[in-house]
């Protein structure tokens, strides 16, 4: 059996090294019987973050070069080029406890037909070390975390509509990945949005998102450049079906 | 003292804002509630704690609101809720990054801690009235700010009432009203809504800011076929930011009925008909204000014009208000119904007062902030007679009906009153005169002279004196008829009809 580890890079610089670290440490931890491969799109990605990617992920990983302007069509790209039998979605900017890819695999070979996320996300925000403190704390810091349970509400076909209850980061069997593909973004429709999109159809489908106990999330907020921020000032809806 | 007290409810105020992510436009009344329904659940504290400090040599209080679940039954607490294992993860991790840690070590044993299914507190929705509204499927969604206020409001009534004529199942979302109560004032609403779902925006969406983003998830959510946004801030804001992913799955409608300027506050279409996305069409019930639309408009946007509807009396029942009207002396009295504000122009009414000392006024209508003495209304000719529903007044009492405003789109009390068989004298207001003749409604020029008005009126109504019995009953039914072709509730629906399908 075959784990493929998809990540998409687009502008995440000298982030690429964490994420490099992270997930090193991940794979160190997978079970000896499984094997695995890491595949990295370079969608449009500037020339710092190409030559970061190529210099940390050259020895262990296949690099593309694409041009979708969008990480769900890159995904997909990733995924037809993927040859396990189960899926990881990463994001290039992320980093992950490393227990995550063990223990959702563990789930995920139990249980095929559902997709796993991490139990818990920690946001953490950069912008939180130019905060005035006080006793080591200051009551101004954003970073926080989002614990993330399977449950009627968060697999709910109608309430999923207007709350994304789980990110894009997950673990599934690969088709479940072909059988529902990620939406591009389409800026003339303003739909998009593409982890809400897919968390929207599969649930739809009646495919049931399940949190990994102890496993951690940690995602990057960014003062610029966030895909949300984006999202929400162009008016970008998801897609429904 | 009281200043000191005053700084520091203030500060605490801002300071909940921020924690709970509400806007710091809103009233302190908002936070108040914001609290009692959201915050004490969230854990939120809306008293903080407080700690003296010194640092870069001085001495400073800090007040932190700490977070905790503790309050919540049924939900693990902050300490079972994030693992050591994970903690310790999170450490780990910060040695590869070490940004991770922004906020700090110490910090980070307090981290707040949200539930990705806490709808309730984090999302912006009151988890089982979203869930019940999204179960149920609607065709038509209509929002307003409120359920009762002015003119507009009865123009939707009808459109809401015509949408459910067409089967349509109707949802009906009041962004500003806060709550209703059938039975009481504030719950009053109009017949028209009768058949549809009425819900306020305040009722679905948990958050005491009013996010346009919010209520355009919901209104994707639920994809009815139409949506139409009716003179709410909240639903244009959404219209100009999500228009365009909207329409994907809905024909999208917003109503403007004037484009004056002139008034307390510019109307809605000064500041949105150019900067909503062109595949929301624009629909007014006047053809002036759809012809200033369109000469700014720039997108090839639809426009549609229908007008009001208004009960028509059957011939029969008008002819026998004729022969009332024929068979009776004339009374010296005039009505006059309105708004009792400035803007509906009681300074011309309290001039021509002055002018035909002869008449008695007869003024309908709900007193809004100005007292009647402010408005020069409290003169002997002028009596007040209060709120009536128009078919509670027996127009044969009167020798004519005065409509004094000052802007307007198409007014719809000169509609129902053309119905009563009485002589209309008006200031030549909105789109009245491109609807009716000069002698159907009598029109008077406006002006920024009250006085000039007055007298315009006052020679209109002398005018009308003269008229002999025949020559007033053929002006009479030439505005009857002017009315039932234009304002039937059958050419309404056909109009609407034309601009949904």
């Amino acid at each position: 059996m075959r784990l493929s580890i998809l990540l998409t890079f687009n502008s995440e610089g000298s982030y690429v090294f964490a994420t490099q670290k992270a997930l090193l440490r991940m794979i160190e931890k997978l079970p000896q019987n499984f094997d695995h491969e890491v595949l990295v799109a370079l969608d449009r990605a500037d020339e710092f973050t190409t030559q970061e990617v190529k210099k940390r992920f050259g020895q262990q990983a296949t690099v593309f070069v694409t041009n979708f302007g969008n990480p769900g069509e890159a995904r997909n790209f990733l995924v037809d080029k993927s040859k396990g039998e189960f899926i990881s979605i990463l994001d290039g900017d992320d980093l992950w406890s490393d227990n995550w890819l063990a223990c959702a695999l563990e789930m995920a070979v139990l249980s095929p037909g559902k997709i796993f996320h991490p139990e818990i996300a920690f946001y953490f925000y950069e912008s939180d070390i130019d905060l005035p403190f006080a006793r080591g704390a200051s009551p101004f810091s954003k970073s926080h975390f989002v614990v993330h349970q399977a449950n009627g509400m968060s697999n709910s076909e109608h309430m999923t509509k207007v709350v994304n209850f789980w990110t894009a980061h997950c673990l599934a069997s690969k088709s479940i990945f072909k059988a529902i593909p990620y939406k591009p973004n389409n800026r003339i429709l303003a739909l998009g949005i593409e982890d809400w999109s897919w968390n929207i159809a599969t649930i739809g489908r009646g495919i049931e998102h399940e949190s990994v106990p102890n496993t951690v999330h940690c995602i990057r907020v960014k003062r610029q450049g966030s895909l949300n921020a984006l999202n929400n000032s162009e008016g970008t809806l998801p897609w429904l079906e | 003292m009281l200043e000191f007290i005053r700084a520091s409810l203030t500060y605490l105020i801002r300071r909940y804002k921020a924690q709970a992510g509400i806007s710091q436009k809103q009233s302190a009344l908002r936070v108040l509630l914001h609290y009692l329904i959201t915050g004490r659940r969230r854990g939120l504290l809306l008293l903080p704690k407080g700690k003296f400090f010194s640092a870069n040599r001085s001495l400073g209080i800090h007040f932190s609101f700490p977070t905790t679940r503790d309050g919540e039954a049924g939900k693990k607490s902050e300490t079972t809720a994030i693992s050591a294992i994970v903690r310790n993860e999170v450490r780990a991790l910060a040695k590869l990054d070490p940004s991770v840690l922004s906020m700090g070590r110490e910090q980070f044993d307090k981290a707040p801690i949200f539930f990705s299914d806490d709808v309730w507190g984090n999302s912006g929705f009151f988890p089982v009235e979203t869930a019940k509204l999204l179960m149920s499927e609607f065709d038509s969604v209509v929002v307003v700010p409120h359920f009762v206020i002015g003119g507009a409001d009865k123009y939707t009534a009808a459109l809401v009432s015509a949408l459910t004529d067409f089967n349509k199942r109707v949802l009906v979302v009041a962004t500003l009203q806060e709550s209703f109560i059938p039975g009481n004032i504030a719950g009053t609403v109009l017949e028209g809504y009768g058949k549809a779902t009425l819900r306020t925006w305040a009722s679905i969406n948990s958050a005491m800011e009013l996010r346009e983003d919010y209520l355009a998830r919901f209104l994707h959510a639920l994809s009815p076929r139409e949506i139409f946004v009716i003179n709410s801030e909240l639903g244009l804001d959404m219209l100009v930011k999500f228009g365009t992913a909207l329409s994907n799955k809905s024909k999208i409608y917003t109503y403007f009925f004037s484009m004056d300027t002139d008034t307390f506050i510019a109307q809605y279409g000064v500041r949105y008909a150019r900067i909503l996305p062109k595949q929301i069409e624009i629909a007014s019930d006047n053809q002036v204000t759809i012809s200033k639309l369109r000469n700014f408009d720039a997108t090839n946007r639809i426009f549609h014009c229908i007008p009001a509807p208004v009960e028509i009396p059957h011939e029969e029942t008008y002819a026998t208000k004729i022969e009332t009207r024929r068979t009776r002396d004339k009374t010296k009295k005039i009505i006059w119904i309105s708004r009792v504000e400035k803007f509906k122009g009681t300074e011309i009414l309290s001039n021509l007062a002055d002018e035909l000392e002869e008449y008695e006024f007869h003024v309908f209508g709900p007193l809004q902030t100005e007292s009647r003495r402010s408005l020069g209304l409290r003169k002997r000719n002028i009596v007040y007679k209060g709120e009536k529903h128009i078919s509670q007044i027996d127009f044969s009492l009167y020798d004519c009906f005065i409509f004094t405003s000052l802007f307007e789109g198409n007014p719809n009390v000169v509609l129902e009153v053309a119905c009563e068989a009485i002589p209309i004298v008006s200031t030549d207001v909105g789109s009245l005169s491109t609807q009716f003749s000069s002698n159907q409604v009598h029109f008077v020029p406006l002006n920024s002279d009250p006085r000039t008005v007055a007298a315009g009126f006052r020679d209109a109504i002398v005018k009308l004196e003269k008229l002999d019995s025949s020559q007033s009953e053929e002006y009479l039914i030439s505005l009857f008829q002017n009315v039932n072709r234009n304002n039937s509730t059958e050419v309404f629906h056909e109009g609407l009809k034309r601009m949904i399908h």
